[in-house]
């Protein structure tokens, strides 16, 4: 091997080599010199809230939609108005007539019901059932529910636990649950009915006539893609409709 | 010593390596026919070339999920709520350098402290973690509780199961010594809860030091690749989010109607996390409930925790895949991705298994096998697949995250992945060994190397 060829390998070797190594300048430059080394920052306080919410608020078919509106005491929604969210300890919507609360202790005590169709225990003091439920008007039921179908509760009900269903929800009229309320579709909750733990839908929530959601000093969440109030509805806490939410 | 004997067998094996191979080039120039080990072994690769292959699919669809997919997390909208009554346990071993801090995060916390108790469960620290804990207890009698665990079974399972007796409330928060949540975390943690549906709650770990070095920054960059899109991907997807043992919660009735803490596990996060699957209870994952940790600062610490998640991570696989299958309560794509999530730490020793397999093929039978298999061949193209999509993880969750400079050191993660095979490998083979022999798994302490705050 000749001394030019010797030349030409060495610098053969000497290109393929800074080609080679070439991108990863940046990976050396980085490792030696780092300019992104930090911690990734989460917010570790609570965001800083705005100025202090007003006491009353009043919303009407005028009132441009924002993203979020708080009071400090009371809200009224006015019919026609549109809303996303909405956070007050007492939030009216519409202002036909006054609406009570309905306490559970206070109602009429239905029938027990020993067991319902296809359940299995599910917990400490829960059901579970595969598929579609129905519980009859007029019945009390102790426990949490989990049902991966539809569930159709009857009027004058009182449930005393948390509902989970991956189908439609449809509670009737003056039925009270008394827990949480989740479903991973649509959820109608009809005349006088209410709802004391938080609600959450995947799909659409509609509140019938004198639904009221939360307790007076027990406020609670109520989410929904979109919301639709029937009538006169009353809400403690917060109200948000991700897409849209409107009274008739 | 020990590097000594580890010393020897390479070079045995090594040896013996180089025997075969020159025995089987001769083979080769001798024009021997395709023997059945031969296919044997082709056939064996292939199956591992398609094992890659699934595993590269799913991690694309992870990572594309992320980048187009919507965010799943149908609690966020739960900000009021009568919080229930819960217990967060401190899970400390010789925690004097940041139980301090742990505990000061905790009763910054904004839960409504009448609803919120801590237990220290302080598992025979031989520092003086007692002594810090006892004078919290002393400052904050009622909202800090101490449990000192002199005598029993090591590790942390255990020590937890021994605590659970303080419990109160139906749910239980459970985080490592060295974390420091902030104010909302316990509210984000609970709301799942509401579910009737949600077993066990799981938040996003991020390291707190990740600048200390060259090893933090990588194990930075792979957390947010696992947090940011892995879990998030299998949440959205609903698949099956895993509960990681820390910054996360459990609902203690059902821990108890699936048989309870086991304190014979590695890996008990993995094992609650299938116990709870198989029983049809749902594991959520929220991206938003963060909270820092430590990460190991030096190589040997950082393969002793792999050591033991791999070896933990089989054992489950062991006793939860078979089980899994049967459930009737899980879905379809529950149990698709509960099994590949269950054999994660297999395919490290399978990629190795592929590599000495096509060097094995190659001087055995080159000429016939490789043309009917292509294995070679496949075998790159599905490891540069595997290899990229684990790095694409990593790009767009860094991305994802704002970091977009980091990622500049994104080829030295070969480097990590290139140390961690053997340790993942290991675990297998120690696994192995342990299930034959019936010899007990050992649980090993993580190091911290934060230094204490003051109270």
């Amino acid at each position: 091997m000749t001394t030019s060829h010797v030349l030409w390998l060495g610098l053969f070797l000497a290109v393929t080599s800074g080609l080679l190594l070439a991108p990863l300048y940046p990976t050396w430059k980085e490792w030696r010199h780092p300019q992104d080394m930090t911690a990734l920052a989460f917010p570790l306080l609570p965001a800083a809230r705005g100025p202090a919410p007003v006491e009353r608020v009043w919303l009407t078919a005028d009132t441009p939609l924002h993203q979020e509106v708080e009071a400090a005491h009371s809200m009224v929604v006015m019919p026609g108005s549109h809303f996303k969210k909405l956070m007050a300890p007492s939030i009216l919507f519409g202002i036909d007539r006054p609406i009570q609360n309905r306490d559970s202790d206070a109602m009429a005590r239905p029938s027990p019901i020993e067991a319902l169709p296809q359940a299995i225990h599910w917990g400490a003091n829960g059901w579970r059932i595969a598929g579609d439920c129905r519980i009859p008007a007029a019945h009390q039921l102790a426990g949490s529910l989990v049902i991966t179908g539809h569930l159709w509760i009857g009027s004058d009900c009182l449930i005393q636990g948390d509902i989970k269903v991956h189908g439609d929800v449809s509670v009737g009229a003056r039925t009270v649950v008394s827990g949480a309320l989740i479903s991973d579709a649509c959820i109608d909750l009809q005349e006088a009915s209410a709802v004391h733990g938080p609600l959450l839908c995947a799909g659409n929530l509609t509140l019938g006539d004198m639904v009221v959601l939360g307790q007076v000093g027990k406020p609670t969440s109520v989410c929904a893609d979109n919301i639709f109030v029937l009538g006169t509805a009353m809400a403690h806490g917060t109200v948000h409709a991700r897409r849209t939410g409107q009274l008739a | 010593m020990r590097l000594n004997r580890h010393a020897h067998k390479g070079l045995l094996c090594l040896t013996l390596f180089l025997t075969l191979s020159t025995q089987a080039q001769d083979r080769l120039l001798n024009g021997h026919p395709v023997s059945t080990v031969s296919v044997v072994l082709s056939a064996a690769l292939a199956v591992i070339v398609f094992v890659m292959l699934a595993y590269g699919t799913r991690q694309c669809i992870f990572s594309l999920n992320r980048v187009l997919g919507s965010h799943r997390y149908p609690y966020a909208g739960i900000d009021q709520a009568q919080w229930p009554l819960i217990t967060v346990f401190i899970a400390a071993h010789n925690e004097e350098k940041v139980i301090a801090s742990s505990m000061n995060a905790m009763l910054a916390s904004d839960y409504p402290q009448d609803r919120m108790r801590i237990v220290v469960v302080n598992d025979r620290s031989s520092d003086q973690t007692a002594g810090i804990v006892d004078q919290y207890v002393h400052v904050w009698p009622g909202r800090i509780q101490a449990f000192h665990r002199n005598s029993g079974k090591p590790g942390k399972a255990a020590a937890l199961k021994d605590a659970m007796a303080l419990a109160q409330g139906d749910i239980a928060l459970v985080f490592d010594a060295d974390y420091t949540p902030a104010p909302g975390l316990m509210r984000q943690l609970v709301a799942p809860f509401f579910d009737a549906e949600v077993g066990a709650v799981m938040g996003r770990v991020v390291p707190r030091n990740a600048g200390a070095n060259l090893l933090t920054r990588l194990l930075d960059m792979e957390r947010s690749a696992g947090y940011q899109v892995d879990q998030q991907a299998r949440m959205n997807l609903r698949a099956v989010p895993q509960y990681g043992g820390t910054v996360g919660g459990v609902r203690l009735s059902a821990m108890a109607s699936v048989g309870g803490w086991h304190d014979h596990v590695l890996a008990e996060d993995t094992d609650i996390t299938f116990r709870l699957l198989v029983a049809g209870w749902k594991t959520v994952y929220n991206n938003d409930a963060a909270c820092h940790e430590e990460v190991p600062q030096e190589w040997a610490v950082r393969l002793r925790q792999i050591h033991r998640w791999a070896k933990g991570h089989n054992q489950v696989l062991m006793r939860q895949a078979w089980t899994l299958l049967r459930s009737p309560f899980a879905t379809l794509r529950e149990q698709l991705d509960g099994l590949l999530l269950l054999h994660i730490f297999l395919m490290q020793p399978l990629l190795l298994m592929g590599w000495v397999l096509t060097m094995a093929l190659y001087y055995l039978d080159a000429a016939q096998t490789l043309t009917i298999f292509v294995p070679g061949t496949v075998l790159i193209a599905c490891a540069a697949l595997g290899g990229f999509t684990a790095f694409q993880q990593m790009v767009y969750a860094v991305l994802i995250d704002g970091h977009r400079k980091r990622l500049r050191l994104l080829p030295i993660q070969f480097l990590n992945f290139m140390v961690s095979l053997p340790s993942v490998s290991q675990a297998l083979a120690s696994g192995l060994k342990d299930g034959l022999t019936g010899r007990e798994l050992v649980w090993h302490k993580t190091v911290r190397y934060q230094t204490q705050e003051a109270s």
